[in-house]
């Protein structure tokens, strides 16, 4: 948790680490997204809780394009978490192992991170893709096509397995440097 | 066995240095491959939607930067000022600040790194050049800081509603009398400290005059009544705890824009550690809930209770063999990921035994902070000692036990008399 303190406080100089202007952009679009889509969630909640509270009137989709924001924060965030290393993790056996294990081992745990996005990217892609062909809308006001609000779920693992990706890159660059 | 099998993959990949979000989620598609093959993955996609789609975990972001924007505008300041007038008269004089402070702070944020971070900043540093013992004023602030997760509004509380469908209103509420009472305990024991040993902090001759203490009022009157429209909202069941959490980012906005700290670059700032910290938790859940899906899917639930029910456990021994479990998880274990995992296990057993759900809520909750200060994943600690550089990890653990053993003490007195978290919701919210 200090680490990640003190990891925040140097990407606050110098930014995270990078493996090109490629990852620099596409973080960048991520912010971008995420805090929009913060500011929106706090107008919508608020303006439903005042139309309620003093014109007894509800929007009637608020509950719902709320629960999409969340959605999009969970997994963009956590891209975003992602690739400033502030993710929980715990670091304790791995710091007292020898550099070249570590290397080894970060490898080997980004590759299987790596597995695990292509799972989840496969499996919600099916999920869009059986909510499109079957015509299936959310039983509410806005009766929104469900495949369009999930489509978040693959594109939000494609980021994270984006940089994971980048971590990756960035620690081969490191080994063949013999860093 | 495959629980086994599950539970020992995710321990290996936590104590390897996995990011914990991954190794739930490995853990959990492994569990789901040993029950049923491939073919347990074809609900991945709707079990994803379900654990993201949700309303009601919004409020975690929004109290997320609720805390952010007050933090970053740098206001924990003025509520230390504010609060210190009032506690100069006490034996220990500062240091009740540092618990006062901390409650308030954590009755408008809603996790105990936020708290102990705002309190710490701005106390260790000026505490110890003012003669205090730096280990007492440590501890006070870890255990302070700690208050962040039982005092609403509490993230830990959201993530343990969302997996056990009980109503955050009433855990909110059930987590204030608790958290106040911890704090007096807290208050007290520093009081009995300094009286036997007035070496620990210095004598405060000067008492504040009226002028003083009317001016220390109006810097804790904005916060004061955040914290009304916060969970007053909520308790007055006006708002839901979402809504609560929007109005609230209102809220300290306005407070941030009072004090003239409010700038854009705050604000993106606090924008984007929001983002950052959010989808860091909300991700953590999401990873819980396959893996949740994966143990109700095996039925290890319902195996424990038979076991259980057999072995003949009594709800005592029960409760208390959870303590072990969760003391012994929390060295590999960040808190919110404990109740995520283990919180769905044990769940149908704790029904079975008649335990209270909401009760056990503040309960798992009291765990989670004393995991919060225990070496090595004791995240109190840390964020405390890195507010100073003369303060080290060490001292602030010194400082933090008799804390531990309060906290300690509490828990069992939460066993006894269980409406100590149980009488405020069954008057408030019926």
């Amino acid at each position: 948790m200090k680490q990640s303190a003190n990891k925040l406080e140097q990407q606050k100089e110098n930014g995270p680490a990078s493996a090109g202007p490629v990852f620099d952009l596409l973080a960048r679009s991520v912010r971008l997204l995420t805090g929009a889509v913060l500011v929106a969630l706090v107008i919508l909640v608020c303006s439903e809780a005042f139309l309620r509270g003093a014109f007894n009137y509800s929007l009637g989709f608020a509950e719902e394009v709320t629960a999409y924001g969340v959605v999009m924060l969970t997994l963009f965030g956590a891209a975003l978490a992602l690739r400033q290393g502030v993710l929980f993790q715990v670091n304790i056996l791995f710091d007292s192992l020898p550099r070249r294990a570590q290397m080894v081992l970060r490898c080997a745990f980004y590759l299987l991170a790596l597995a695990i996005c292509v799972v989840f990217i496969w499996k919600t892609k099916d999920l869009v893709i059986s909510s499109f062909s079957r015509g299936k809308f959310a039983p509410t006001v806005l009766q929104t096509p469900l495949w369009v609000p999930q489509l978040l779920l693959p594109s939000g693992f494609v980021f994270i397995a984006l940089f994971v990706v980048e971590k990756l890159l960035l620690s081969c660059r490191n080994i063949w440097a013999g860093r | 066995m495959e629980v086994i099998l599950a539970f020992g993959l995710l321990i290996g990949l936590l104590i390897g240095g996995m990011w914990v979000q991954f190794a739930v989620a490995g853990a959990g598609l492994f569990y789901l491959w040993m029950l049923k093959g491939f073919s347990a993955w074809k609900a991945l996609g709707i079990v994803s939607w379900g654990a993201s789609n949700s309303f009601t975990l919004a409020a975690i972001p929004l109290f997320v930067l609720m805390a952010e924007i007050l933090l970053s505008s740098g206001l924990s300041t003025r509520l230390y000022n504010g609060v210190a007038p009032f506690m100069r008269r006490l034996p220990g004089g500062l240091l009740h600040t540092n618990i006062v402070g901390s409650g308030i702070f954590a009755a408008i944020s809603g996790g105990s790194a936020p708290t102990a971070a705002a309190m710490s900043t701005v106390a260790l540093p000026e505490l110890s050049s003012r003669g205090y013992n730096t280990r007492l004023v440590a501890g006070s602030l870890a255990a302070g800081g700690t208050l962040g997760i039982l005092i609403p509004p509490s993230i830990t509380m959201i993530i343990y509603a969302t997996f056990t469908e009980t109503s955050i209103a009433q855990l909110f509420s059930a987590g204030l009398v608790p958290g106040i009472v911890l704090a007096l305990l807290y208050m007290g024991f520093i009081a009995v400290r300094v009286t036997l040993n007035p070496s620990l902090a210095p004598k405060i001759e000067r008492q504040a005059t009226a002028g003083e203490l009317w001016s220390a009022l109006l810097d804790i009157v904005p916060f004061l009544l955040l914290i009304v429209v916060v969970l007053g909202s909520i308790y007055g069941g006006f708002a839901t705890p979402t809504e609560a959490g929007a109005v609230g980012v209102v809220g300290a906005t306005l407070i941030a824009a009072l004090y003239g700290r409010l700038s854009k670059k705050l604000l993106l700032d606090a924008l984007d550690r929001t983002a950052s910290m959010s989808g860091n938790i909300l991700f953590i859940v999401f990873t819980s809930m396959i893996f949740a899906y994966a143990t109700a899917l095996s039925g290890v639930g319902d195996n424990l209770v038979s076991f259980l029910e057999q072995a003949e456990v009594s709800r005592l021994s029960f409760l208390l063999i959870i303590m072990v479990v969760f003391a012994v998880l929390g060295c590999f274990m960040e808190g919110l990921g404990m109740i995520a995992i283990i919180v769905p296990v044990i769940f149908p057993a704790l029904i079975a035994m008649d335990v209270d759900p909401i009760w056990f809520g503040v309960f798992v909750v009291i765990l989670v902070e004393l995991g919060q200060l225990t070496p090595p994943l004791g995240v109190i600690l840390f964020v405390v000692a890195s507010s100073s550089d003369t303060v080290k990890v060490e001292d602030v653990i010194m400082g933090t036990l008799p804390f531990f053993a309060m906290i300690l003490l509490f828990m069992l007195l939460l066993i006894a008399f269980p409406q100590i978290a149980l009488f405020l919701p069954s008057v408030t919210l019926g």
